[in-house]
This record gives structure tokens, C-alpha cells and sequence, in this order.
């Protein structure tokens, strides 16, 4: 589940999922409702598909560059990428197929995904979770 | 991490507070808040301060990690912040500058007093909004291949001039001419040239604008007189960035930096504010990458300058249709610079996150016209409140490095403003004043002016503070929202 936090300036959320996977794909949902809110609820078919790989240091920053990385690809292609497949998903590689659907114009700009107050970590529920603070 | 109280701040004068540099362990320098009491409280109820305190551990740092009146929380440095590092080995950060590369202010004075448009609000509205691209996604007139948009990155504004958007006169009322030198093309990546390639001429989203209002009042005639503003008299402001290319310039090099950081032995206490040293050369890719963007953004404000000049012609008339350039401003960007530090002049890496230069009289890289009042330094309001006009002075050059406010700053997050402001109504409302704004309802309830500070005291602060004084006063007549 989802909780957007309380920020002066930018956005920020708290998320969190019973494995990396669902954290990923939670914060994308996320990601993809603050540029259209909703946009991906009445989808019916993809117009497009793109791979990405990455890798980093850590958890904390494979997860702000994935979402940095769909990001820049969502306004260069005018597309919301709702949803991804993870060929691969490891605390500090992944491999995923991105789809998407085209848009004219999104509701919100996100100019960037921070690295601020991120931290991808285990809770006691043995879930994990991290805070991210998206750039408005 | 340990908060800041207020117990523990040090009054220096009436508007500048320390925190000293005992606060905690890592800090190089003493951290000072500029502001007065009733702004200090406000300030006190976010994380901006402990930001402040992070920032005071760049390496490098000279005399102080500073903050505005304006404050508020950001990542990495609060928004409204200056830090000033040693050049060429102190470090330069992607973070003391954002996301939004130059992303800055301009101002236009037209030969019309609100007397002569009262009539043609709802007419300049629709066409002012016909003619620059807002929002996410709405691309610009102009697609760049690879070798204009090379030209652009190196050229600045220089290039819409050279294209037909401008004129020489623009050139040399904008901070550095509009253009800095010390670019590479090379440094920006194939993405970011690839999202910027349709987005000049476009204002973008969040809190961005182009505001028509008129001037309602004159603090000080010789130097109004100077700057071309009358009393009635009606202005354009525009209020963007480098859009995407600039977003993806700071998200590559922040990543870059993290990695690169720990080749030089250098911690920070937060990764938003990765920084490597100026002269490494991780430094010099993203100095050179950072100025081609902010060269983009001026030429963006340009190209919008062009848009609204036709919208006024369409309206108006050619004959008049002068929107001519008072300054344009920087309010996110790194700057090098001499400054009096210790007794001594010192070049210096001058980062300013949410903050406005406001060089005094008689420095520097000020047009021939404002040498002797000091640059404009251009304070917009939110879409419902006064903007003000005010000037630099040389007590700017001693406190803050030769800096000022950049706005009301925000005091209400987002979330918060669309739970207390129906769109809606406050549209209607505005309407009522005379006030006429068009934009999303999300955007108008996010940017509502009870979700900023109250201008009148930053700008109280900033003037009694002796680093900027009042020129002119502005009231907002139309507002486009991006």
C-alpha cells in the first residue's frame, strides 16, 4: 500500500511490498498516478514495449534509477508504462520489459526522482519498504 | 539525525540567525538563517534547517551554509539555499543546484497601463495561452536535429536571437548574457538532448507561469526610472526552466556522483547532495553539462518571450507590441565568482538552489544600464498576491554572496493545499478581484496563494537585511499556469 507523506514542496510516498518485486511495481504504480492520476486503472491493450537493464551499488539506489531510468523513457516516448515484467530482480541488478500506453500529455511533471530520504530496507513485518521523494 | 531547535540558534542581528558550527560534528562551517522571527518559526516546522546543517558539510565550503527567508524544505539542499565552495578543488554538487537547471525568472515591460487592456484580459488570456505550450508532455514549435540542438546548448539565448526570437537588446538584459562559456555538448547525454528536443518555447508544469500584471506602486523613481517601470504600467513575467534536458542532466550526474564520490575519500550525510571535487573530472563534465542546460533554459525563456510578443501583437497591435526585457534572472544554478571572504578576494563555486543573484552597483557582469543601481532582482508572488522588483545591493556581496530570494517559498505541501483550496471557487474568486487564471484545477489548488509564505515579509527581510531594496510593486492581472 501506498501513503503519500507529508513534503513542503515535492511529493513524497511511503511504500512497501512482501518481496523487491512488489516494492518495484508498487512504486511504479506510484510514479505512473502522479503523472496521470488514475491513468492506469482503465487501460485495455499496450502500444508499446521497451527492455531495460540496470544495476547499482545498492537496493536503495537500483530502485530510484529504475524509476529514474521509466521515467525519462515515459517523456521521451509520451507513454505511461503501467506495467513490467522482471526477468530479473536482485538487490543490485535487474532486468524488466516495460509496457505502456501513449499519452498527449501527462497531469503532473516530475522532474526527478530523489535519492533523499530513500532507504529500501526490511521492516519488522519482514516486508519492505522505503520512502521516495519525487521533484515537482 | 538530530533536529534543530530554536534554542539553540544564535542571533547575529535582527534578520540572521547561526547555527554554529559545534551543532554537529561533520559541519566545516557555521550555517545562517536570514530571516525574521515570525518567518523563523515558520521555518522552524520543517526539515529545512537540518538540510541547511548537511549542506554546511560540503567540502570546501567558505564562512557559511546560508538560507533565505523564503526557505523551505527540498532533498539534498532546502530550496532557498547558497553555499559557496572554493574553487577549482571545493566541491560542486548537482543537488545545490536541481533538477530544474536555470530555471529562473523574467521580466517585460510593455507601453500599455492597465487602463488600456481592462477590456482585453479574456482576449490576452486565450491567447496568451494559444500561444505557449503549458503542461507535460505539450511539445514546443521547434523539433532540434542533433546539430541545432549543439548550437542551442553552446549558444543560449544567443541562438533564438540568431534565429529571429529576440533582439540584441534582449541579449544584454539577461544574467550573463544569456549564455555561459564554459560548455561541452559532449557532457549531455543522447537522453536528455533526445527529451529536450521539442521543448523550447514550453513552460512546463508544477509551479511555472507567465503572469501579465501591472505596476501598482514605486519604492524608489530614479531606480524604476532606470529599470523602465512606470506606475499602471503592464508587465509580462515568465517563470521556467531547462524542462526535461535539464531534469536528466542533474538525474545522470547525480548518479555519476554517488559512485564517484568515494574515489575522493568524500561522505555526505545525505546522497542527494553527491558532489565530487570542481576540478576532477566528473566535476568538469557535470560543470560543462550544468552550463549547456542552463544555456537551453535561457534560450527557452527566450523563445516564450517571442510567444507572448505575437500574443500582444495579435491583441494589441504591432504598434503595440514592444515587450521590451527589464533582466532575466537565474534562480537554480552554480556561478563562479570573486567574492570578499575573510578580508581577502576569493574565487568561489557559488551554488544557488532557489536563490536570485542581486549583484550590487558597479559589479560585474551587469548591463552597461545597471551599473550604477545594481541588477534587478526579480521576487514573484503566488498567482493571487504582489510580485516586487527590487535591487542588489553591496551588502549582498557581504552576507550572501551576492544573493537574494527567489520567491514567497512554499509553506503548505501540495497534498495539504488540495485538501483546504477548492479550484473552482478560488478561480471564481480571483475572477472577482481581477484576477483571471487559467490552468489545471489540480495545478491552481497546488499553487494557491494560501500554500506560499507571505511575500511582504520575505521581502520586508530581504530589504531591512540591507541585501536587496524595493524598486516597484506588481499586482497580477492574468495568470498562466503551467
Amino acid at each position: 500500500m501506498n501513503h503519500f507523506v507529508k513534503h513542503t514542496a515535492d511529493v513524497e510516498i511511503e511504500v512497501s511490498g512482501c518481496t523487491l518485486q512488489e516494492l518495484f511495481t508498487k512504486s511504479l504504480d506510484a510514479m505512473c498516478d502522479i503523472l496521470k492520476e488514475g491513468g492506469c486503472k482503465t487501460i485495455t491493450h499496450f502500444d508499446c514495449s521497451i527492455r531495460v537493464a540496470i544495476s547499482a551499488n545498492d537496493c536503495t539506489s537500483l530502485l530510484i534509477d529504475f524509476l529514474s531510468e521509466v521515467l525519462s523513457l515515459s517523456n521521451i516516448q509520451k507513454s505511461l508504462f503501467c506495467n513490467v515484467y522482471f526477468s530479473e530482480l536482485t538487490e543490485n541488478k535487474l532486468e524488466a520489459q516495460l509496457f505502456g500506453i501513449w499519452f498527449d500529455h501527462f497531469d503532473r511533471e516530475i522532474k526527478g526522482v530523489t535519492y533523499h530520504e530513500a532507504r529500501v530496507k526490511k521492516n519488522d513485518e519482514n516486508n519492505w519498504e522505503t520512502h521516495i521523494i519525487f521533484d515537482i | 539525525m538530530k533536529k534543530v531547535e530554536k534554542s539553540e540558534l544564535r542571533k547575529i542581528e535582527d534578520y540572521l540567525w547561526e547555527i554554529p558550527k559545534s551543532f554537529r560534528h561533520n559541519m566545516h562551517v557555521p550555517a545562517w538563517i536570514l530571516a525574521n522571527e515570525i518567518l523563523l518559526d515558520d521555518i522552524m516546522e520543517d526539515r529545512s534547517l537540518n538540510q541547511l546543517v548537511n549542506v554546511a558539510c560540503l567540502p570546501g565550503i567558505k564562512k557559511a551554509s546560508l538560507v533565505m527567508p523564503d526557505v523551505h524544505e527540498g532533498y539534498g539542499f532546502p530550496i532557498g539555499g547558497v553555499a559557496a565552495t572554493s574553487h577549482p578543488n571545493g566541491a560542486i554538487s548537482p543537488g545545490g543546484i536541481g533538477y530544474d537547471i536555470n530555471c529562473g525568472v523574467r521580466l517585460l515591460v510593455s507601453e500599455l497601463q492597465i487602463e488600456d487592456i481592462k477590456d482585453q484580459l479574456e482576449n490576452l488570456v486565450n491567447e496568451l495561452n494559444e500561444e505557449i505550450p503549458t503542461g507535460l508532455g505539450k511539445g514546443g514549435k521547434i523539433r532540434l536535429t542533433q546539430e541545432e540542438m549543439n548550437n542551442v546548448l553552446v549558444k543560449g539565448a544567443e541562438w533564438a536571437v540568431e534565429h529571429g526570437y529576440g533582439t540584441q537588446e534582449d541579449l544584454e538584459h539577461i544574467e550573463s548574457n544569456g549564455k555561459l562559456a564554459d560548455v561541452s555538448p559532449e557532457a549531455v547525454s543522447a537522453m536528455a538532448k533526445n527529451r529536450g528536443c521539442d521543448q523550447l518555447g514550453t513552460i512546463g508544469s508544477g509551479n511555472h507561469f507567465v503572469e501579465v500584471s501591472y505596476v501598482t506602486e514605486l519604492f524608489d523613481d530614479s531606480i524604476a526610472n532606470t529599470y523602465g517601470l512606470k506606475k499602471g504600467q503592464i508587465t509580462v513575467m515568465i517563470h521556467t526552466g531547462s524542462r526535461g534536458l535539464g531534469h536528466q542532466v542533474a538525474t545522470d550526474y547525480i548518479r555519476l556522483m554517488m559512485t564517484a564520490m568515494t574515489k575522493y575519500g568524500i561522505k555526505m550525510p545525505d546522497r542527494e547532495l553527491a558532489c565530487v571535487p570542481f576540478n576532477s573530472p566528473e566535476g568538469q563534465d557535470y560543470f560543462k553539462a550544468m552550463c549547456a542546460a542552463a544555456n537551453y533554459a535561457w534560450c527557452n525563456r527566450q523563445l516564450i518571450t517571442w510567444e507572448a510578443r505575437n500574443a500582444w501583437a495579435t491583441i494589441f497591435g504591432r504598434e503595440n507590441s514592444s515587450l521590451k526585457l527589464v533582466y532575466d534572472v537565474a534562480h537554480n544554478i552554480a556561478k563562479i565568482e570573486t567574492h570578499s571572504i575573510d578580508n581577502e578576494l576569493q574565487k568561489v563555486i557559488v551554488h544557488r538552489k532557489g536563490a536570485t543573484r542581486a549583484f550590487g552597483p558597479g559589479f560585474d557582469e551587469l548591463p552597461q544600464n545597471y551599473t550604477e543601481t545594481g541588477q534587478p532582482v526579480i521576487i514573484p508572488g503566488s498567482m493571487g498576491t504582489f510580485s516586487y522588483v527590487l535591487a542588489g545591493t553591496s551588502k549582498s556581496h557581504e552576507l550572501t554572496f551576492g544573493s537574494c530570494c527567489h520567491g514567497a517559498g512554499r509553506n503548505l505541501s501540495r497534498t495539504a493545499a488540495k485538501k483546504v483550496v477548492n479550484a473552482p471557487i478560488l478561480k471564481k474568486e480571483l475572477q472577482e478581484i481581477g484576477i483571471l487564471v487559467e490552468g489545471s484545477y489540480r495545478g491552481i489548488a497546488e499553487e494557491a496563494p494560501i500554500a506560499y509564505k507571505d511575500i511582504e515579509l520575505v521581502v520586508d527581510t530581504v530589504t531591512a537585511s540591507g541585501i536587496a531594496k524595493k524598486v516597484a510593486k506588481l499586482r497580477p492581472v492574468v495568470v498562466i499556469k503551467g
